[in-house]
Parts: structure tokens; sequence; C-alpha cells
């Protein structure tokens, strides 16, 4: 295992040596949007942010109510931000991996990186969609079916399988879009096809290492979501300080994050090869 | 005003998880109800020992799982008005799902708490005998009421004996009753008598989506035939061990009889599923039943139900009768879950039902309530279903309070939570005000019910709470149960139990509120905007409660004033103000907009997104790559 990890831990450093400024616009560009959501949410709340340090959900309820009929334009707006988000996000990341990216191919330029990322976002945004219809519409079925079952502990036992079958289909697209946009970024495919063959040979070679740099990654990720939410405690007042050690922690998982992609993607065989094999 | 997908959500989804409540703000519940109020024990005593006016004997076979009824009533009963009765009237609840044409269907729309009505239901009289008459009846209105005309007038203090044949088919679980694959319930399955007035005449109306039920106290026989392999349930005590049947229509070894016998109650349900797990337990010297899922810990329904009995003795009446049947729902049946029938309550906690959410308990400790509030008190649920639903809502808010936390006894998870008073307060924002005090079928929607005879009068109660303090109420209460146990107060009895508890110097205010929320259906709405210098207080609706306004400056001085005029809108200079907030706690628990009751000057307002924008930014990550 450690004979596996040297060499990746190797290769990544370097590379990440090698892009400060474009980790730092990655940071920044998801600043910019994580301001454009805050400025939607603030104006949503309205009345609620200006009366609370930490509106309830008394208040979010009451609002909600009283004001049912801003509804839609307010979930149009949000919703906006988030699909924006969605697709920018990828060709954010697109962009510094490129400049993390190995020499070894001749990269393409940054604008035919951006045209692939983005046809492959959107067919994995269209697939996530999916996903999550599919698993909403099968939803009452299975839970019906589960009711049929008279012992509790097999009702959880099926219901949970299900919720847990959806969650890990959800990460895997995730991972799968990924590791697609880090295949194109780094020139080691030129399109989506290609891509995702390569994707599969990485998921193969390097599945452990892989999963091991996934889990580090979502565990920053549900951490500093929870730092989050525990930060959000009244008694603790946010300060400096606090801002600082979230920011760092957001900083931590993006490295992470740019970290596994790149290390997984150093598992593959040479260019040469690599161009052969697909 | 603006709002957000996200807001939404967040209250649709979680039932109101909240984000806490601000630094420095002293909620409600924990001023209110740190300390309880030493009470004095209430009165002990059991069921009168006189026998009621009426009597039911009734046997019926069960056809599990079709749900089919085939049985007779014998009905003896005294005529208690002043005047000679020629006709009975009996309620035929089932034919409210029999088609969509009947007032229940039509006034649910076909649905009940948000489950869809399936197969049908009914209940026909083949027969009625009087003494050794026979006797006709007439179905009536919508066929829920049906009318048996006497033979012969029945005079005041006479009684007479009734024999009714039925057959019922109980519909797809709904509404409180039905089947559901192997399991059935038995509520409101039988021909049931109305209620007679002092003046002869019946309170029997056809059955409406938003009612519960009415009817005179008496004495219940039930014989039950069920296949061999159900575990049943039932209203009362279980007369002995169940038997094979001697009925020839059936093989001796598919059926059993079971014999179950209550004194002083108002109905009699009974539940039958061959997967129960019994649970029995002896609790203050009463004999508990618990019928559950297999896979549920039965401790935990246990455990609630101890707490809960000891407390409503302590606080207000004990339980009087020696046997209570908690009945624990399999998820399928959750259209007949959350109802309290005399010495039997349905409830459900899933297996899953993590120890920090509290909405099972919830239901546990207010269908046990219920005991107390309908089952003892037995006031009219068609006519002022307030007087069962919102003092059972209060009374179980407290004691759920008590147990896990004012601010924590809806749910608590770490920094987020919901307590009761707030989760009052949601239920009643999610319907137009309407006066708490109408009937049943005045509400026009099962969420203005809801939020009406729910929420609004638990929280009518929290706010006379704050004029009066939690322990006058509590004696009111006190003396209301003693007065009204084993007889069917009226609303006016309350009120005045009420007023004489209060004390001189907020008895005008008392009587204000309760005229305004019970029959006026006023609005209570004070709103707080802060400026830099300066608070405006601006009272709308037709409710204008005296208030505290607090604030404190920047250097985190705390000051105080009393609000006690009607004024639409006050400004008060308030130099270096940081924030303001109106009290005392409990006194808005009616307010019709909670979020504007608290205001932080401008300059405050941009440390509050920085609070939020590393969280929205973890949570923008989900859709990312």
């Amino acid at each position: 295992m450690i004979s596996r990890f040297a060499p990746l831990c190797v290769a990544a450093t370097r590379g990440a040596r090698r892009a400060p400024r474009a980790l730092l616009w990655l940071w920044a560009g998801q600043l910019c949007f994580g301001a454009a959501a805050l400025l939607v949410f603030r104006a949503a709340l309205g009345d609620a942010w200006a009366h609370r340090p930490a509106p309830s959900l008394l208040d979010l309820g009451s609002l909600a109510l009283r004001e049912s009929g801003a509804l839609l334009p307010m979930s149009i707006a949000v919703g906006a931000v988030v699909l924006l988000y969605a697709l920018a996000s990828p060709l954010l990341h697109a962009v510094v991996l490129q400049r993390l990216g190995r020499v070894r191919l001749e990269l393409p330029s940054t604008q035919q990186v951006a045209v692939s990322v983005l046809k492959v976002t959107l067919l994995f945004t269209l697939a996530r969609a999916a996903v999550v219809l599919a698993w909403l519409l099968t939803w009452p079925g299975v839970l019906r079916l589960s009711q049929t079952i008279a012992d509790e502990r097999w009702q959880l036992l099926l219901l949970g399988a299900f919720v847990v079958a959806g969650l890990l289909l959800w990460s895997l697209l995730s991972l799968l879009l990924r590791h697609t946009i880090a295949a194109l970024a780094l020139g080691l495919a030129h399109d989506a096809s290609s891509a995702s063959r390569l994707v599969a040979r990485v998921y193969h070679d390097a599945s452990r290492a892989m999963w091991a740099c996934w889990a580090l990654e979502r565990g920053l990720w549900l951490g500093t979501l929870l730092l989050g939410l525990a930060l959000h405690m009244p008694t603790l007042p946010l300060t400096w300080g606090v801002a600082l050690l979230l920011e760092v922690l957001v900083v931590t998982r993006l490295v992470a994050r740019i970290w596994a992609l790149v290390a997984t993607m150093e598992v593959l065989p040479a260019p040469s090869s690599s161009a052969d094999a697909l | 005003m603006r709002l957000s997908l996200l807001a939404l959500l967040l209250f649709a989804t979680s039932l109101a998880l909240r984000f806490s409540a601000v630094a420095g703000d002293s909620t409600a519940g924990d001023s209110i109800t740190k300390d309880w109020p030493a009470t004095a024990p209430a009165p002990r005593s059991g069921l009168p020992s006189k026998a009621p006016p009426l009597r039911y004997r009734i046997h019926a076979r069960v056809d599990a799982p079709a749900g089919r009824i085939r049985g007779d009533v014998k009905l003896q009963l005294r005529n208690t008005s002043q005047v000679a009765l020629t006709e009975l009237r009996l309620h035929l609840y089932l034919n409210a799902f029999a088609s969509k044409d009947t007032r229940f269907m039509r006034s649910s729309r076909g649905a009940h708490r948000g489950h869809s009505a399936g197969d049908p239901g009914w209940i026909k009289i083949q027969s009625v005998e009087v003494g050794e008459d026979k006797a006709e009846s007439t179905k009536l209105l919508d066929g829920t009421v049906a009318s048996v005309r006497l033979p012969r007038r029945l005079d005041p203090g006479t009684a007479v004996e009734v024999t009714i044949t039925f057959e019922a088919q109980l519909p797809q679980l709904f509404a409180r009753t039905g089947r559901a694959g192997e399991l059935l319930m038995g509520a409101q399955w039988y021909p049931k008598l109305g209620f007679l007035r002092p003046d002869g005449s019946w309170h029997c109306p056809e059955f409406h989506a938003n009612s519960e039920f009415f009817a005179q106290f008496a004495d219940y026989d039930v014989t039950l035939d069920l296949p061999a392999r159900t575990i049943v349930g039932a209203t009362g005590e279980r007369v002995a061990t169940p038997s094979h049947t001697s009925d020839t229509s059936h093989t001796s070894n598919a059926w059993r009889r079971h014999h179950f016998r209550a004194r002083w109650v108002h109905d009699f349900a009974f539940v039958a599923w061959p997967h129960f797990k019994r649970v029995a337990r002896r609790i203050e010297g009463i004999d508990v039943e618990l019928l559950t899922v297999p896979g549920r810990d039965p401790e935990r329904q246990m455990q609630l139900v101890r707490y809960g009995l000891a407390e409503l003795s302590r606080l207000l009446a004990p339980y009087p009768y020696p046997r209570l049947t908690i009945v624990d729902l399999p998820s399928r049946a959750r259209p007949a879950a959350a109802m309290e029938y005399p010495t039997l309550f349905t409830t459900l906690i899933p297996m899953w039902t993590p120890s920090w959410h509290h909405a099972g308990d919830e239901i546990t400790l207010h269908e046990l309530t219920h005991q107390l509030f309908q089952g003892i008190v037995a006031t009219n649920e068609v006519e002022e279903p307030w007087l069962d639903e919102g003092l059972t809502t209060y009374v179980s808010g407290l004691l759920l309070e008590r147990r896990f936390g004012p601010a924590r006894s809806v749910s608590s998870l770490g920094p987020l939570h919901l307590g009761q008073r707030e989760k009052n307060q949601l239920h009643m924002l999610m319907a137009p005000v309407a006066p708490v005090a109408g009937p049943a079928a005045s509400f026009p929607s099962w969420a203005s019910y809801g939020a009406n005879v729910y929420g609004r009068a638990a929280s009518l109660f929290f706010t006379l709470e704050s004029l009066m303090g939690q322990d006058r109420v509590l004696r009111a209460l006190r003396r209301y149960v003693a007065k009204g146990r084993f007889a069917h107060p009226q609303g006016e009895h309350l009120e005045a139990e009420l007023l004489a508890a209060s004390p001189p110097e907020v008895r005008a205010a008392v009587v204000a509120l309760l005229q305004g929320v019970l029959r006026e259906g006023s609005r209570l709405d004070a709103r707080l905007s802060c400026g830099q210098a300066h608070i405006e207080v601006e009272r709308r609706g037709g409710l204008h409660l005296p208030l505290e306004l607090h604030w404190r400056d920047v250097h985190g001085k705390h000051y105080q004033r009393q609000l006690t005029k009607s004024i639409p809108v006050e400004r008060h200079p308030t130099p270096g103000l940081r924030e303001a907030w109106l009290g005392p706690p409990g006194r808005l628990s009616l307010d019709a907009s909670p979020a504007d009751n608290r205001c932080l000057a401008s300059d405050g307002r941009w440390a509050i997104s920085l609070r939020y924008l590393p969280l929205l930014r973890q949570l923008l990550a989900l859709v990312g790559p």
C-alpha cells in the first residue's frame, strides 16, 4: 500500500508546487459563488435576516407561509445560482488541473479543454438529475414494499440499502465526472468517450488509492460542513479566527481534492502507451 | 418581502429544526418551565360507583383480514332526558366511506391527514328489536345516521333494551379505521347511539372529515370472534383468556373468542394483527399492555407511558381505569395511528426514530393525555373540539418540555433543535386565523382545523401562562378536571375556571384574550424595527396584550420598558442600539409573524452574512464535481 502511495505523493506534490496561483483562482471562484448564493439567500430571507443573528426555522417557516407568493421568483434565483455553480465548478477544476498537469503530452488549449469539460459536465449533470429523479420515483414503491414486511428490522435493512444505493450512485457519478475532467484537462484524453475508457482504467489500476483519496476529501467536506453548522451556535461569536479556521479547512479540502485527482491519474502508464491503449 | 426555495425546503422537510436562537435570547420555555409549580396531589379516585345509564353488549364475528363484521348489539338504555322519547338516533360512521358523495368524503376531498381513501367501507342494520317488538330503522342524511322509531314511548327514567343486528365492511385503512394487509383497526365499527340531550333531542350529526366523536358514558361487554392466530387488543379489560369458539360455522381451530369488559367509557375500539409483539407491565397500579411491531424497542414506549401517567396524575388527575392498552402500529397502518379511544390509544414510533427526535414520543404523550381530555372529561369533539385537542396539545407539550427540555422537546440534534411552543406557532401559521372555539365543521379545511384547534389553542394556553403564571393555569385545569370528570363540560366551564384563577390585575387582559382568540378570531401581530438609534414598535391585529420592550446597547447594557398602551406605532429613541426584542417570554406565542419580534441595528447584519458564507459554500459543493 505504501509503495503504491509513495510515487503518487511525490508526483502530486511536484504538480501542486507548480500551480499555487491556479489553486488561488479555484478558491476565489468558489468564494464568488458562495457570495452570490449568500446575496440571494439574504434577499430571500429579507426580514428574518434583518431581525435575527441566526434566524430560526420558526422565522423561516413563518416568512415562507406569509410570503408564499414570492416563492417562485426566489426559487428561480436560487436554482440559477446552483445550476451556474454546477456548470462552472468543473471548469474551474479543469483550469487548475491543466496548470498542474504533467507535461508528458502537449496539452490542448484551455479553450479546447473548456469545451470538452462543459460537454462532459452537461452529460453528467443530466445523469445525476436522472439518478435523483429515478430515486424519487422509485422511493414510494420501495416504501410500500418494505411495509409489507412485518419485522421492522428487515424493513430498515431494505430502506437503508435503497438509501445507501442512491447515495453511492450519486457519489460514483461525481467521482466519474471528476476523473473525466482530470483526464481531459491533463490531456490524457480528448473526448468524453476516450476519457471514460481511461477513467475505467484508472479505477482498475488505482482503485484503493483513489478510494482512499476520495474518502479523505469527503471526510474533509463533511467535517467542514458540520463545523460550519456547529459555528451557528449563538453562544459562539463569529470572530476572524473562526472564519479563518473555516477557510483553512475549505482550502485544505480543495488541495486534497486536486492532489487526489493528480495522484490517481499519475498511476497511468506513459503517454505513448496510454495513447496506444486508447 | 422575499423568500427562498431553501427557506421552504428547510421548513417543509425537517418540520422546522431550528438554527439556534440568538445570543442572549431568553427563550420562552426556559424561564417559564424551569421550575414546575408545587402542586397539591390531585384527588385520587377511580370510576363512579353507580352504573351509567347506558349499557352495550356486543357480539361480533370479525372476518380478518377481509374486514367483514357480522354481529349484534344489545343496548340497554335509560331515558335520562326530561321528556318521553319516540325515537333513537344511531351513528353509522362506516357509511362515511361507502361512496364519494358522503359528507365526510366531500369535506375531506377523499383524503385524510395526507392519506387517500381506498376500498369503501359500510355498515348495514339488518334488524332492530325493541324489547319483544320489531322496529324499523331508517337511514338519514348521507347514511351515517339512522333513526329507530320506538314502538312505544320511553318515559323519563324508564329503560328499554334494543337489539340491533348488523353487518359491516371495514374500508381499506383510512381515517382511523379499516384494514391494511393482515391488520384490522376496528374503530367506529358498530351502530353507536347518539348523545341524548336533557331536552330529549339527539346530538347525532353526519360524520364530517374534521370531526371526531361524542357519546354518552356506558358500560361495554364485548365478545369478538377472530381468526385464532390473530393478536387482539381492545378497550377495557380482557375477561378471560381467548377461547376456541363453539360456532359451528367455523372450525374450532381457526377461530378464537375474545371477551372484553369496560366500565364508564364512551367508545369501544379493537385492533387485530397476527404479528404484534405483546409486552405487559404494571405501572402506577395500572395493567399496561403494549402491542408493538417486531424489531421495535418496547422500553421507549413503556418509559414514556410510565412518565406520562405519573406526571398527569401529579399535575391534573390520576388515570382511573385498571387497564391501558397502547398500540404501536406498523408503518403501513399510519392512517390509524395517533388516535385515542377510552383505555386504548394508537401511536407509531418506527425503530429507526433517533432518540433525539421526539415526534413519535409526542404522539404517545399526546394520546395518553387524551385519556384525560375527552376520555374522562368527555367534551363534545364535534361542537367544541378545542376543548380536547387544544388542552391536550398544551398539556402534552408541558410533559414533553419537562422530559426533553423546553427548547428541544420536538427535535434536538446538536445546535439544531425545536421546542413545543415553536412547533405550535408554526402549526398555527399554516392556515388563516379563525375563532378557535368554533365547531369542527366550521373550519374550511383540515389545515385550518389543525392550525386553530391544535396550534392556536395550545398557544393560547402558553399566552395565558405569561399573563397568569403556569401554576394558576394548572390550578384552573385541575378544578376543571375535578368537576368535569365522567361528565360532559363545555367551554364556558373551562373559561370560568381560568377567570377564577386569574389575579385581578390581569383579569381584563385574560377576558380580552379569551374573547379575541376563542370567539372573534383576533390576531396578535407585533413588529419591531431597529434603526441606528431608535426602535419602532408596530402593533397590528385585534389583540393588544401588555408587552415589554428590551434592548441592549453596543456596550452590552440591557434596558427594559413596559408597553401597556394600545398605540398602533410607537417610536423609542435608543442611542447606541445593538439589538432589541419583545417580551415577556411566552407573551407572543400567538404572534402571526414571529420573525420580526427581534431586530438588530443595521450595522450588525454583515456579521450574520459572514457566519453563513462557509456553510453555503459547502452546501453548493454538493452539486459540484
